[in-house]
């Protein structure tokens, strides 16, 4: 049985010794989900505009596919 | 679309809630205050890993970004076979070692042939590695190869399986076994290398 463990010890150190590290990286995942964020709108937005082009440039219609 | 706007405040949420629950709360909301907690519990301990691991903090901070961005954009992949836990963990571990191996250019981070006399007979007793002061046992982690640390962090930091080891690493459980026995045997030796006069 383990009565003492320091790897566990060591580990809440270093939690407590980089904690200011730790806010420093939450900002760029922040400022990366934000990026993300405005892509995945201008995807959202323009993706169906994008699909109807295609079709329509490839001679279609795509009220066709609506009937 | 991930929901930046209206975020909960994470205290807002229960701590006892489990990490699977919030996996779950945050893929059905996609309210980032659930990954806030993700964060939280978690980012701490990838920090300290990859600290452990490449020995720079400079990598450590930047493996610790990667690692939580592959996670957020992987969270809907995790299926809860394993402890979540486990699986943050495998993805850091496996994202330090690839990281040693491209800097050192060196695929060998785990040898399966680890050609050192070390006379693995008699196993190096767990509490002989557990009770290591903290002061010293930084120092004896930062001594031994990275392969050997890893598998001595999976087994005593994050309580790992031996199946659990052999699942991240891909390996057999009998090979594991032996992993973990070579590894103590290192730690021991480079101890008493270093502090045979104590």
């Amino acid at each position: 049985m383990i009565n003492m463990n320091n790897f566990k010890k060591l580990q809440e150190e270093q939690e407590e010794q980089y904690k200011d590290n730790l806010l420093g990286i939450k900002s760029s995942i922040e400022g990366n989900l934000g990026v993300i964020g405005i892509f995945t709108g201008l995807i959202e937005t323009y993706i169906t505009k994008l699909i109807q082009c295609m079709i329509n440039l490839s001679g279609g219609s795509s009220d066709k596919l609506d009937k | 679309m991930i929901n930046l706007l209206y975020p909960l405040l994470a205290s807002d949420i229960s701590s006892n809630i489990s990490d699977e629950e919030v996996v779950k709360l945050y893929l059905d909301t996609q309210n980032v205050a659930y990954f806030n907690i993700l964060y939280k519990r978690y980012s701490g301990k990838i920090f300290g890993k990859s600290l452990s691991l490449l020995k720079s903090e400079s990598e450590a901070h930047d493996a610790t970004q990667d690692v939580m961005m592959k996670i957020l954009l992987n969270l809907s992949k995790f299926s809860g076979k394993s402890r979540f836990s486990t699986w943050i963990y495998s993805i850091t571990y496996n994202y330090c070692i690839d990281f040693i191996r491209r800097k050192k250019k060196d695929p060998s981070v785990y040898v399966d042939d680890f050609i050192e006399n070390l006379d693995i007979e008699e196993e190096v007793n767990d509490a002989f590695i557990t009770e290591v002061n903290v002061k010293r046992l930084k120092v004896i982690l930062n001594e031994i190869p990275s392969g050997d640390k890893s598998i001595l962090l999976m087994k005593y930091q994050d309580d790992m399986s031996i199946r659990e080891i052999s699942g991240i690493l891909d390996k057999s459980e009998s090979a594991i076994k032996m992993q973990i026995k070579r590894a103590k045997k290192k730690f021991q030796t480079v101890y008493y290398d270093k502090y045979k006069d104590d």
